[in-house]
């Protein structure tokens, strides 16, 4: 990670990628509890990309996938979005409406909004424990549920951050339940570069 | 003989005179793909354009000459003349600009996706072109292919299939 990429933080980055992960694991107790199963956390990653190489090794970019989205406003301004598979997003609703597995096989509105509160309450978790450890007024904006090709999903992100440079800090992790495997999806926290928290 | 494909990746432009290549834009959202094609000399190019306006401040993008619409079609221009195409003879197509994000209750903070059609028509009107075909807007990803032997144009729409557009013979 290069000097300009950390610029929004001040302080070590040894201290924003423990907090981060504080945030990320107290989001994966949130989602525990919602879809009533433990839900984990994998290995957190920084990486800054270039527009370019958005399509890393999340898949084609004409693949059909979700992403669960959510801008943050306040002391840190940034995009939040959980990325999923369509199967996953259907076990994901299955799960949320307490319906057995395999019982949703389209993602209309009632499944996008059950989605919708994933990311909720996955952000919002994040944040609550971010802002505890900060002390910083951090807060989340309602949820969007994109169900499309990869690389429109992605163009959101690209677009957000295009505004004020041309590389995005990716923050990231994976989100599983590792039971069956029915939940899994990769958590992105995307701080816009302008932004900064001490 | 074998078909070469070209990406076309966010802000870039490639223009090609070889008749075995198709340029693709993969799972455009709200991003512009402008496509140039002289079907005569057989020369085409495609830019994929981010954002509609370099900023005030002159921001400088190192994400390629296309990241901003209004600097993209004029250098994309520029690259199929310089290639042997003509001016008179081009034809354009644009592909994308939907609006993929919607947040409930949010003050949507502007339809970048029409900005860059607007944007894009505007640039091309100023190099004295008109559009021939158009396939923009709406809320679903788009790849568009772009094959330089006979201009034929693919879009491929998530959820809708697939179109074969003719680019040599579209008329305004």
């Amino acid at each position: 990670m290069n000097e300009q990429s950390v610029s929004w933080y001040r302080g070590p980055l040894s201290r924003l990628v423990l907090q981060v992960s504080a945030g990320m694991e107290n989001a994966a107790r949130g989602l525990s509890g919602m879809l009533g199963r433990t839900i984990t956390t994998g290995t957190l990653q920084a990486k800054v990309v270039r527009f370019s190489e958005l399509y890393t090794d999340l898949g084609h970019p004409e693949t059909g996938m979700v992403g669960i989205y959510l801008r943050m406003e306040g002391d840190l301004r940034g995009q939040a979005i959980l990325i999923l598979s369509v199967q996953s997003a259907l076990d994901m609703a299955d799960l949320l409406m307490e319906e057995p597995p395999g019982t949703s096989t389209t993602l209309g509105d009632l499944e996008c909004s059950a989605l919708g509160e994933v990311g909720n309450l996955t952000v919002a978790y994040f944040l609550n424990a971010m802002s505890s450890l900060t002390g910083k007024d951090l807060r989340p904006s309602p949820p969007a549920v994109m169900v499309n090709m990869l690389g429109a999903i992605l163009n959101v992100l690209a677009t957000t951050a295009g505004m004020t440079g041309d590389e995005l800090l990716i923050i990231e992790t994976v989100i599983q339940d590792p039971q069956d495997k029915l939940v899994e999806a990769r958590f992105w926290v995307i701080p816009d570069l302008a932004s900064e928290i001490e | 003989m074998s078909e070469n494909v070209r990406s076309v990746s966010i802000g870039a432009i490639v223009t090609s005179d070889q008749p075995n290549e198709v340029l693709v834009a993969y799972g455009l959202g709200s991003c512009v793909a402008v496509c140039l094609y002289d079907p005569v000399a057989r020369v085409g190019g495609m830019a994929h354009a981010l954002l509609p306006e370099t900023p005030g401040h002159g921001q400088k993008s190192s994400s390629g000459p296309a990241k901003f619409v209004d600097k993209g079609v004029p250098a994309l221009v520029a690259s199929v003349l310089k290639l042997g195409a003509s001016r008179t003879r081009l034809k354009t197509g644009l592909c994308g600009g939907g609006q993929v994000l919607t947040i409930p209750g949010a003050n949507t903070q502007f339809p970048i996706g029409e900005r860059n059609v607007a944007a894009a028509e505007k640039a091309l009107r100023q190099k004295g072109l008109g559009i021939h075909l158009q396939e923009t807007g709406g809320n679903t990803g788009r790849t568009v292919r772009l094959q330089i032997a006979d201009g034929q144009v693919t879009v491929k729409t998530f959820g809708k299939g697939v179109q074969v557009l003719d680019l040599a013979s579209a008329k305004r």
